[in-house]
């Protein structure tokens, strides 16, 4: 059915606009790429949390005494009044186990903000925690054979860095005593590096663990069972099966069963005041899932952004197409093609260039998704997190942009390919020159240049591609100001539980992509701009125009319009920053640098410019016979 | 004395398919002043001409003499120099900038002209007085190959190159472009180059030169040129 002409003509299609092709693939590739890498983080988290959760039997209530940092938890007595089958199976219980762990205040730190936590307990034989499991980490650790030997928490150690065979003084309830470290341990419930909370906390000190200790007594719980600390409740899989990143279903069920024990607790230990928490008051879990959903958020308005830019310009793209493409719509029209052929053209030109955009943003993604992984590393013990190369949301955010991309291109290529081919073959009107409204400013208007009278002129003729620009270049602003802030905002603050390397690395990406985007959007511009005004351009060079002012020509319309576009969009990031910020609870703006407002609208026009400095050669290439030809 | 001498004139293009001579061994010279008519059929080498004359190309062999300057090995940037300055070119379908009024139009070229005249007087030396802050969409054919006209013109250059100027007019309007070039030829002392495929031209020339396959076949000056008004065609 396909006829050999018409094929023909399709690959001329693309080969003739195959930088255009190029540029809004590469367009696709940025924003697919950052859309995806950004957009799966908030997936990766919810899937470690879900296999630390269930490989490491995770306790879903830890109940612990009200002082919580004394070394009298008669917790023991909870955990007996529960430990028998009859009240196991009454309130829905699996596993209980007990804790002896106490906090104590860093005193070696000058600063008194840290405090260490030790954990007693048979360690020679990691099986006897079947709640909380621990495992240890590294070919050189061993588990401690006698009680001089101690293990630590791997999380709390990237930062305290105490080595295999290091001797250091605990305080064990009431004496020091200096003991051996023969290993490292992971444990799920502490995966903070440096602000996991102490339970000792003194007013403004001892705020934070530095080091989790864990202290080989294997008699601990026969011969002091009062030091019991905390007691661990796993229910049973009926609920557990509805953890799913703590979603709302399983902590429902987990706030009724902790009611019920509650009660349970209040008659038959009256004398302990029992504070039950599920693990959405454990801080590791808590926060990383928080942390987790600020950056979706965040993910989402750039998702936001970058479709749109991308949208518009593939848009605006393939509607100039089109107009070039008039006089071979004209020739299939009147072979007898139908609409139909005519459109599929450009639809596979669009697919194309969205096929090999998809394919290309896969690198940037994984790369985006691979440095935001790591930013939350630095603040949390994430040992099991997997990045995947194609995940679900690389398929969602492609297939939308393409699709919408798709039923753009169909909806506009059948409009134009509907015109008669009269129409199509006589040469588009040429639009008639305007005054502009700056023109009746006389003082202003004679004091121009002629060059840039020209300029002026020429920005506001062209109306909709003006808009098309200016909105492009605006967006960009929003997003190069809002991840300027963001770094600002990592810097200058101490409220919010991120690590400020994290966000800085995670702005830093924006910036880079949001960068990157506005430079290829105006090389886009500029490249079907020069394309279209082949004619003018050749002319100016047969009228002996130099190289620069040819340039100038053509460059000026793109500076002033950059220019423009990028200190309207200033306020416009300010406002979107201030709204966001509010959003996501990050803060006051005042801690935004003045200079931040400076460079956001240098960095827009610096790229823009970039970008067009990367077409000189078009313009000096121009054939001078172009402006002889006959008119197309 | 020739203003305009070309010699020996050689233009060799080289494609896959071997070594194609547009042009081979021109020769023929024009006075200051002269209304010259190069005439030819599609592909005789009229647009090569044109390009070489035009400073748009270089020469494969010969030379071309302009005001006893040799400009046949100029560097791309020389070339540059002898358009902006020397030659002045109108155009088949006049190129003008759409956003620019007449006017703006014709300042386009003297701006950058170191010896132009003043655009307004050659605005109305061809007869647009009153169009002047119009735009080209807003003027007809021959108004806007007015304008084109007066754009070379004005530039004050050495030679003024026209490259089937009346192509895109109809014949009455046609007719009053030609007027005014070879007016221009006269009263503004300016070699003036037509090249056409239209033979009937020819009668009002005061030099015609005839080519064919790359060559001249035919070059000649007219005793007594006739005038536009009084041709047919």
């Amino acid at each position: 059915m396909v006829k050999k002409q018409y094929l023909k003509s399709t690959g001329r299609l693309f080969t003739k606009h195959i930088i255009r092709l190029l540029s809004i693939a590469a367009i696709f590739i940025v924003s697919i790429g950052l859309m995806s890498g950004l957009g799966v983080v908030k997936y990766n988290v919810k899937q470690y949390v879900n296999d630390v959760y269930n490989t490491c039997n995770v306790h879903d209530l830890d109940v612990y005494n009200f002082d919580h940092s004394s070394m009298t938890g008669k917790v023991n007595l909870l955990y007996k009044a529960l430990s028998n089958e009859e009240a196991k199976q009454k309130y829905n219980i699996k596993d209980i186990s007990l804790s002896y762990s106490y906090d104590c205040p860093d005193i070696s730190d000058e600063s008194n903000r840290f405090a260490y936590r030790v954990i007693s307990g048979d360690f020679s034989n990691l099986d006897n925690y079947s709640i909380d499991k621990l495992v240890l980490v590294g070919e050189e650790s061993k588990l401690p054979k006698d009680n001089n030997q101690v293990l630590v928490n791997e999380a709390t150690n990237e930062i305290k860095k105490h080595a295999i065979g290091d001797k250091i003084k605990i305080s064990l309830y009431g004496r020091t005593k200096e003991v051996e470290i023969c290993g490292i341990v992971r444990n799920p419930t502490l995966l903070a590096k440096a602000k996991e909370p102490s339970a000792y906390f003194l007013g403004d000190k001892y705020q934070y663990l530095n080091d989790v200790i864990y202290y080989n007594d294997s008699k601990i719980a026969t011969e002091h069972p009062e030091r019991a600390s905390n007691l661990k409740i796993t229910f049973n899989s009926n609920i557990r099966n509805l953890f799913n990143d703590l979603s709302d279903p399983y902590k429902k069920e987990i706030a009724v069963a902790s009611a019920r024990i509650q009660d349970f607790f209040a008659a038959s230990a009256p004398e302990v005041t029992p504070i039950i928490t599920s693990l959405e008051q454990c801080f590791s879990y808590n926060s990383l899932i928080k942390y987790a959903d600020k950056v979706s958020v965040i993910a989402y308005i750039f998702i936001a952004f970058f479709s749109f830019i991308t949208l518009l310009v593939v848009f605006s793209t393939m509607t100039r197409l089109f107009d070039e493409d008039r006089g071979s719509m004209a020739v299939l029209k009147t072979l007898g093609y139908s609409n139909f052929a005519i459109s599929m053209r450009y639809v596979v030109f669009v697919l194309i260039a969205g096929l090999i955009g998809a394919f290309g943003s896969l690198l940037p993604s994984v790369i985006v998704n691979n440095m935001i992984i790591k930013g939350f590393m630095m603040q949390y013990n994430l040992w099991s997190i997997k990045v995947p190369v194609i995940t679900a949301v690389f398929a969602f955010c492609s297939s939308i942009v393409l699709l919408l991309s798709i039923i753009l291109t169909v909806i506009s290529s059948l409009k134009a390919a509907a015109k008669k081919p009269v129409e199509l073959l006589t040469p588009k009107a040429p639009k008639v020159g305007k005054k502009i409204l700056l023109e009746r400013v006389k003082k202003l208007w004679n004091k121009l240049s002629f060059k840039y009278k020209s300029t002026c002129r020429n920005v506001f003729l062209f109306k909709g591609r003006f808009l098309m620009t200016f909105f492009s270049i605006i967006a960009s602003t929003v997003i190069v100001f809002a991840s300027l802030a963001l770094f600002d905002n990592s810097i200058n603050n101490n409220t919010v539980a991120m690590d400020t390397s994290a966000l800085k690395i995670i702005s830093l990406v924006l910036l880079g992509f949001s960068a990157v985007l506005c430079a290829l959007v105006v090389y886009n511009i500029t490249n079907i701009n020069i394309s279209e005004r082949r004619r003018e351009i050749a002319t100016l060079m047969v009228l002996g125009y130099r190289n620069p002012e040819v340039k100038g020509y053509i460059y000026r319309e793109i500076y002033i319009m950059s220019a423009l576009s990028a200190l309207v969009g200033l306020p416009a990031g300010v406002g979107f920053v201030y709204f966001v910020f509010k959003l996501m609870d990050f803060g006051e703006l005042r801690f935004i640098n003045w200079w931040t407002y400076i460079i956001t609208p240098i960095v827009t026009f610096l790229f823009a410019i970039l970008a067009t400095l990367l077409l000189n050669r078009k313009i000096t290439k121009t054939d001078m016979n172009d402006s002889l030809k006959v008119l197309e | 004395m020739s203003y305009l001498k070309l010699k020996n004139v050689v233009k060799e293009y080289k494609s896959e398919a071997g070594i194609y001579r547009a042009l081979n061994n021109v020769n023929f010279e024009c006075e200051n002043s002269e209304f010259v008519v190069i005439l030819g059929p599609s592909g005789a080498g009229k647009t090569t001409l044109l390009n070489l004359l035009g400073g748009m190309d270089n020469l494969t062999g010969g030379e071309i003499i302009l005001d006893n300057k040799n400009i046949s090995q100029f560097t791309k940037k020389e070339m540059t120099e002898l358009r902006r300055n020397d030659i002045g070119f109108v155009f088949q379908f006049y190129n003008l900038m759409p956003n620019l009024t007449a006017l703006e139009n014709v300042e386009l070229a003297t701006e950058i002209s170191p010896k132009a005249l003043d655009p307004k007087k050659i605005l109305n030396m061809v007869g647009l007085k009153n169009r002047v802050k119009h735009f080209p969409a807003q003027l007809s054919g021959g108004e806007q190959q007015r304008v084109s006209i007066a754009r070379a013109i004005a530039k004050n250059p050495k030679l003024l190159l026209c490259d089937e100027p009346t192509g895109a007019l109809d014949y009455k309007t046609g007719k009053s472009i030609l007027r005014i070039l070879y007016d221009v030829s006269k009263k503004a002392n300016k070699l003036i180059i037509v090249v056409t495929h239209n033979a009937a031209i020819k009668e009002m020339a005061d030099r015609v030169i005839e080519i064919k396959n790359g060559e001249i076949i035919n070059n000649y000056k007219n005793k007594k040129p006739k005038r536009i008004e009084d041709i047919e065609w």
